[in-house]
């Protein structure tokens, strides 16, 4: 009898995993494809090559060249600045250096809030941030918040795969009479690389997606930015600008700026997965 | 066994109060409530529409609040008893001039007579409202003048812009859907804008943001003027009339297109406006409302449309008509 | 030797700085958004700012209570929504999964993971919105779609790679002693991981879904699309709301435009912060917590 109702119980719960695991991808699905599907009509070659032209917010011709570059950019300089940051950060949160101690905690519940923090608020002290300076609207605003962004996502990744590094891998190499940099940089790194670069693309992917952060701080324009003090225009905001039009046609291609942008984060995604399987080859196991 | 039994009555009520429920649900909703709209970005159009209900702001607007002016009219479109606005260009069809798919513009009663006479019967298409509010037919506001904001003054290229569009660019208006402004006006707008310096190399880049509203208009002025001034390239973008002063005064563009009245903060700050054409907001429902014939009929009262969006005192659409 | 020597102490000065650098960021942040927000603190009372519900800002009445709850109960939503549904497609994943189904299932979960948030955003207005509204009649009341239950539902949509990406490493990892114990002793399958997750994987589980409730808490633009933007304190998941994210986004063009508006919407901005300040030390107090509790290495 009790083994009836034990059993009874896992097959209830089984079929309830199995549904809530469809509902959760079929879902993340759905959003996927009806993305796909409205905005794969607009999708065309002139898309991705060219910038608007005059016009183009009101059906003219022309494509969204400019948010793609603009977006590339925006996305690696903030990448680039953060891992400049992050990574000696990550490092130095190790046991060896501060990890357990009261600075080391206080450090990690900075970078804690850091995360949780809203990208509009990133945008909003941007925005600051910017008039203090008293410059416009650009590309060096954008990087700025997105900057700010994407930090303690990096610093949280890489810290979290810097922490597995077995001990008995830093001891072996203290042990031959490494210092803590040497045995840092050529071991800890080493093993750690696969995580750390999961850690960037994570990164990148969240930042290019963003649009919050850039509303205020990047600007926008129609051609390809020149300079860092230029505007510069983005996929997201693309996106927004041109479901802001009272043209269905135009409507039609945000859906497929927002497909590009996909693919673009997928490109990206995929990437780092091949990439971290080449370098886990340098992995101790 | 006991557990088991449970668990399957438990289940069983459930399936019980569901089914009651699905089925009670149609008879609980009476009447045909309405779906108030309106704006939830810092735009022209809602404070436009504000002020025309009396002396009230974008603040006091009740509803449910959307994104953009796009965005509002999807709402409307949407839903069968919804009500709200949009400025003209986004209430009517670029191309056929007739009002969007889905959309009908509540004529407005402007004698208060209780029907839609021969004068006020100016909606079925835009170039017959912009006609409308170019007599002055249309009331002001919510019919408004649209405006170019920016620093203290106008200064090199995109002062010679500027002066363009007051001169030259006026005879574009009618086309894109725009009202051109008066000859007076334009005069005293043109001293504002002050003398002409001869000989101004003509190039470089003009960046303007702002409202919805202007945006049509100033896309095809940019179009035009860079037939004449190759040299002169243009950074647009909307971002709703909010956008575009906060963007204007803050020096991070020259050009802030506003489609509201200029407030005396950011007189303080140092705005500076000229009026470059008209527009109006209009009020919209879905074509399938269930009173449309009266609706179209009778037109709708500014008491009325202040009952719906600011007080709350009719909610539902049998009281809005006879 | 020596010069070996001199590059590590360097290097360690060099990340010293870095970090202090890094960790000094939310004080410059939180300094910045209060010099800001300071002329709206000191014209009113700080209990006006928090608890009034009346938003006028020409009359200059600004009681932000029905944003600070808007946001709150949106989040709760969606956390409402996304905990279950997570938990149990970890645990499926995890546990029961074929391993040929969870090599495909869970590499898409995480590349969806990547989808920004104007795309859910877009989404929601398309789908989520005319379903709620659709639904809404069926339990008795109508609404827009606009509304709590939208932002909600969206925002779980967009929480639950996050969630489960960890949940499932965590389970995971527990050693199988634990498992194939209580599988020796009589349990059935679904009892032993009761127990694994119940004890072992926990504390991994709600540092999961803490990170799930800030990326939920701090989500823009998605959420602003969806969820009514009305500003009154919502009493039912039909009414719309608004929360502080989208106050911010909506009301940045009127910055300039009336007196005391800019530092009000910074107040907003410095209010969020400190919020997530509050939740994360709270959330690190319960992970202790828990980890003493359920102490399993």
């Amino acid at each position: 009898m009790v083994l009836n109702r034990r059993k009874l119980e896992a097959s209830f719960f089984k079929g309830l995993m199995i549904a809530s695991t469809l509902a959760v991808v079929g879902s993340l699905f759905a959003v996927f494809f009806a993305v796909i599907l409205k905005g794969a009509p607009a999708l065309s070659l002139s898309m991705i090559t060219e910038v608007p032209k005059g016009g183009y917010y009101l059906g003219g011709e022309g494509g969204i060249l400019n948010a793609i570059v603009g977006s590339l950019y925006l996305g690696i300089g903030a990448t680039a600045l953060a891992l400049l940051m992050a990574l000696p950060v990550a490092l130095f949160l190790q046991r060896e250096y501060i990890g357990n101690s009261r600075f080391g905690r206080l450090t990690r519940l900075s970078f804690d809030v850091l995360w949780g923090v809203p990208s509009i608020v990133y945008g909003a002290f941007g925005f600051i941030i910017m008039l203090y300076l008293g410059i416009r609207a650009c590309l060096l605003g954008g990087i700025i918040a997105l900057t700010l962004l994407e930090l303690p996502i990096m610093i949280r990744a890489m810290d979290e795969v810097v922490g597995m590094v077995p001990r008995e891998l830093k001891e072996a190499s203290y042990a031959m009479g490494a210092t803590k940099l040497e045995t840092t940089i050529k071991v800890v790194c080493r093993q750690a690389l696969p995580g750390l670069l999961t850690g960037i693309i994570l990164a990148f992917g969240r930042g290019i997606g963003d649009a919050a952060s850039i509303l205020f701080t990047a600007g926008y324009t129609d051609r390809l930015p020149h300079s860092l003090f230029d505007p510069v225009a983005s996929l997201p905001l693309a996106v927004f600008f041109q479901i802001g039009t009272p043209f269905p046609e135009v409507q039609q291609r945000a859906y497929a700026s927002a497909f590009i942008l996909l693919i673009l984060v997928l490109i990206i995604s995929v990437g780092s997965r091949v990439l971290t399987r080449r370098f886990t080859k340098y992995v101790v196991r | 066994m006991r557990k088991m039994r449970r668990v399957l009555s438990g289940f069983l009520v459930l399936v019980f109060l569901c089914a009651w429920f699905s089925g009670c649900g149609g008879w609980i909703v009476e009447g045909y409530p309405v779906s108030v709209y309106t704006r939830s970005d810092a735009c022209g159009a809602a404070e436009t529409w504000a002020n025309y209900l009396g002396d009230y702001h974008q603040e006091d607007l009740g509803g449910t609040a959307v994104y953009g002016d796009p965005g509002l009219a999807e709402a409307v479109k949407k839903d069968a008893l919804g009500i709200g606005y949009n400025n003209l260009n986004y209430a009517y069809d670029m191309d056929t001039g007739k009002p969007l798919a889905g959309l009908s513009v509540i004529p407005i009663d402007l004698n208060e007579n209780g029907r839609i006479d021969a004068d006020e019967d100016f909606y079925a298409s835009k170039a017959e409202l912009v006609q409308a509010i170019a007599t002055e037919h249309y009331p002001s506001p919510p019919a408004r003048d649209l405006y170019l904001v920016t620093r203290d003054e106008f200064t090199g290229i995109a002062r010679e812009f500027v002066w363009w569009v007051l001169t030259d660019g006026q005879q574009y208006a009618g086309e894109v859907g725009y009202v051109g402004l008066a000859r007076e006006k334009i005069e005293g707008e043109l001293s504002k804008v002050g003398e002409m310096q001869p000989g101004i190399e003509v190039e470089g880049v003009i960046t303007i943001s702002g409202a919805w509203a202007l945006y049509p208009m100033v896309v095809r002025w940019a179009e035009e003027f860079q037939k004449l001034h190759p040299r002169v390239n243009f950074d647009i973008s909307a971002g709703g009339a909010g956008k575009g002063m906060v963007d204007a005064l803050g020096g991070m563009v020259d050009i802030g297109m506003v489609s509201r009245e200029i407030y005396p903060a950011e007189i303080e700050k140092g705005a500076f406006k000229v009026s470059v054409t008209k527009d109006a907001v209009v009020p919209t429902v879905n074509e399938n409302n269930p009173v449309l014939e009266k609706l179209v009929l009778e037109g709708m009262k500014r008491q009325t449309f202040t009952d719906v969006w600011i007080t709350g005192k009719i909610t539902d659409w049998e009281d809005v008509v006879s | 030797m020596r010069f070996r020597r001199l590059k590590d102490l360097l290097a360690s000065r060099l990340m010293l700085a870095v970090t202090i650098f890094s960790g000094l960021l939310v004080v410059l942040i939180a300094g910045g958004l209060f010099r800001k927000s300071s002329p709206i603190l000191a014209m009113k009372p700080l209990s006006e700012l928090l608890f009034s519900s009346s938003w006028h800002p020409l009359k200059g009445e600004f009681g932000f209570y029905p944003f600070i709850m808007s946001t709150l109960w949106v989040t709760g939503v969606a956390m409402i929504l996304a905990i279950p549904l997570c938990l149990l497609t970890s645990i499926y994943l995890a546990e029961y999964a074929p391993s040929r189904i969870r090599g495909i299932i869970k590499p898409l979960i995480d590349l969806l993971a990547g989808i920004p948030s104007v795309v859910y955003g877009l989404w929601g207005i398309l789908f989520i919105v005319p379903l709620v509204r659709n639904i809404a009649p069926l339990f008795g009341s109508t609404t827009t779609g606009y509304n709590v239950l939208s932002g909600g539902i969206v925002l779980a949509i967009m929480v639950f790679p996050v969630i489960i990406s960890i949940s499932e490493e965590v389970i995971r990892t527990v050693p199988h002693e634990m498992r194939e114990a209580s599988l020796a002793l009589g349990a059935t399958r679904w009892q032993a991981t009761k127990l694994v997750v119940r004890r072992a994987a926990l504390p991994g589980i709600i540092a999961a879904i803490i990170l799930g409730f800030s990326r939920a808490f701090g989500e823009t633009m998605a959420v602003l699309m969806v969820v009514g933007n009305v500003a009154k304190v919502p009493s039912s998941v039909l009414d719309p709301a608004y929360p502080l994210t989208a106050l911010i986004a909506n009301n940045y063009g009127e910055m300039m435009s009336m007196p005391l508006y800019d530092s009000a919407l910074l107040l907003a901005a410095l209010v969020l912060l400190i919020l997530v300040f509050l939740f994360s030390v709270g959330a690190r107090l319960i992970l202790l917590r828990v980890e003493r509790s359920y102490g399993i290495e």
